[in-house]
């Protein structure tokens, strides 16, 4: 029965994503293997340095990849039954901004300058031919924390700070009550001193609807504040899967141990700061090996015989050949 | 101990208006401020954005004009400088932006991004250009092989390096840190910081550090100065400060740090 109530709750199931993007001489892979699943009401963090395929990855689960920029090489996005990778662009644009929502990183740029914010929302219910009342926009508007909701629905969003523009935003991908939020690094262009505000804001959300989230970030911090779960990428690969207390207390993946021990070396005030040697790998650089390879410590000469396979290991997964051996032996 | 750089009462306004027939406005960037960053040290300014950090930053290096109040460097008064005088001074006192790819050249090798600033305030002989750009490259821990690269063939951490090998090209004694590692990939930043600390010992450096990280702002800095509304609301010693704020906006500031060893 339980295995049954674990069906049910499952919101999305993505299996082995991979991502091209064409370049002079042809087409290059840039995300090599993504997995998610999400179950309802659950925040998944993705973390990672930058190009490591977290964006283009979480992007193209609603297809949000150019035709004219890249394509999806494989995979499956399994959301209500449906992989959406085979669904019709008609059919896409009743989930986007309804069913799947999406946060982009630079919010005040992706409002529309020459509408006002009370027009620019009720479009997104006109899209989903959903009721279009004011009241409700000020209500979403007030859902958010949004104070004088009545002077920002006439407001533009240059008269408008940045940390009210964020709120905005998230206004707008919530109006059509989504099953799954996406997220991508929601606090990187606000100040500091509003980020737990705007990530409380997104919990209560959350909680509230019984809404997904996937949140993209690079900082520790605001996935252990956050999330549920975590993935780490690194070199167009999840590389690790598990909770908060699993990543953060006993992270299998070396370069996850590596990130931590940095991330601690700055909160711990260290004399010397902890970095790991070398840089990550851009998409040119990418070889048939273990992405962190060149960096490791714990490298051994079978980590270049291909890409190690993302293994489960109870209830977390890693991929590092380490932990293929100890996997065997149990 | 020798005053760097000192700030006197500065202010700095800008003059609003809604629309024609409305009343002008005075919005103050920064309103009354007074500091002083003495050898060798490291003064850190915080604050929410828009608080006018970068407005004082800006100011100190003469690419705004102040509306009132004074700017000393080296104890010599720069406030009105006509412009081909100050750039006599330029060279003493560097910047450090916040890392993204349009920062440098995309078509300038590392080896002419390092002699650009060596040329511009002729720092040594035309003969020594290259011992001078090895000289660099060494201090910010590149190798010479980096030399003849273009920086999109750099990494992140590699291209704010050679940012900083710009900056001390100049033998500046005063660089302003305008977030120097907030963009930078989590695995390196500490090598950046690293470097800061190295070159601040090695060539007697005083940096005025921006950041919105405290974590950063407390391994770095001496002394720090809360901002809020264009005003500084708090300064003092960092540790102090940090442990034991007595501002209401500085308490709301510390507690709002999303701290991976706390929570």
């Amino acid at each position: 029965m339980l295995g049954v109530d674990k069906m049910e709750s499952k919101l999305i199931e993505v299996s082995d994503l991979k991502v091209s993007f064409y370049y002079e001489k042809g087409s290059i892979q840039v995300v090599r293997g993504f997995d998610i699943e999400l179950n309802k009401g659950e925040i998944v963090g993705i973390l990672g340095e930058s190009g490591s395929g977290k964006t283009v990855s979480s992007s193209s689960i609603i297809r949000l990849i150019d035709e004219v920029v890249g394509r999806i090489d494989s995979g499956e996005v399994i959301f209500e039954g449906k992989d959406l990778l085979k669904a019709s662009e008609e059919e896409l644009k009743k989930i986007r901004g309804n069913k799947i929502s999406y946060i982009f990183q630079n919010s005040s740029a992706a409002l529309n300058p020459y509408k006002t914010i009370g027009k620019q929302l009720g479009e997104v219910l006109k899209t989903h031919s959903l009721t279009n009342t004011k009241e409700y926009v000020l209500d979403k508007l007030g859902e958010v924390g949004i104070d004088e909701a009545e002077r920002i629905y006439n407001s533009y969003p240059f008269q408008l700070s940045g940390g009210q523009n964020q709120r905005i935003m998230i206004a707008q991908c919530i109006l059509c009550n989504p099953e799954l939020l996406i997220a991508d690094e929601p606090t990187s262009s606000i100040d500091a001193s509003l980020q737990k505000t705007v990530l409380d804001l997104l919990r209560d959300i959350s909680k509230k609807n019984d809404m997904s989230v996937i949140i993209i970030t690079h900082d520790f911090g605001v996935a252990k504040y956050l999330c549920d779960r975590l993935m780490i990428m690194y070199g167009g690969l999840v590389v690790e899967e598990g909770t908060i207390e699993q990543i953060f207390n006993a992270p299998f993946h070396p370069y996850t141990k590596e990130l931590i021990k940095c991330s601690n070396s700055l909160a711990q005030d260290e004399d010397i700061m902890y970095f790991i040697e070398g840089t990550p790998p851009t998409a040119h650089q990418f070889k048939d090996e273990c992405p962190f390879y060149s960096r490791c410590k714990l490298r051994e000469p079978a980590c270049t015989s291909g890409i190690p396979e993302f293994r489960r290991i109870n209830d977390r997964k890693v991929r590092c050949i380490l932990f293929e051996n100890e996997v065997s032996k149990a | 101990m020798n005053s760097i750089l000192k700030v006197d009462n500065l202010s700095k306004h800008y003059i609003s208006k809604k629309s024609i027939f409305s009343k002008k406005q005075v919005v103050d960037a920064a309103k009354n401020i007074t500091f002083e960053v003495g050898e060798n040290q490291t003064l850190g300014l915080i604050g929410e954005s828009g608080s006018g950090k970068s407005t004082i930053a800006n100011l100190v290096l003469r690419l705004i004009e102040p509306s009132n109040g004074r700017i000393e460097i080296f104890g010599k008064d720069i406030t009105n400088l006509k412009e081909d005088e100050m750039r006599k001074h330029r060279k003493d006192i560097q910047i450090i932006f916040q890392y993204t790819n349009s920062v440098l050249d995309p078509q300038m090798t590392v080896d002419e991004l390092l002699k650009e600033p060596l040329k511009i305030h002729n720092i040594v002989k035309e003969s020594e250009l290259d011992e001078e750009v090895e000289r660099l490259l060494q201090m910010v821990n590149l190798s010479s092989s980096e030399r003849w690269k273009f920086p999109g063939q750099l990494s992140g951490g590699q291209n704010q390096r050679i940012i900083i090998g710009r900056a001390i090209a100049t033998r500046a004694k005063l660089i302003v840190c305008d977030e120097p590692v907030s963009a930078l990939d989590a695995s390196v930043q500490g090598q950046v910081l690293n470097l800061l600390i190295k070159l601040k010992e090695e060539l007697n450096l005083s940096y005025l550090f921006i950041s919105h990280d405290l974590k950063v702002i407390r391994h770095m800095c001496d002394r720090i100065a809360v901002m809020k509304n264009g005003e500084i609301v708090e300064m003092g010693d960092a540790d102090a400060i940090l442990n034991n704020p007595q501002h209401e906006y500085t308490k709301k500031l510390i507690e709002s740090i999303l701290d991976i060893n706390t929570n």
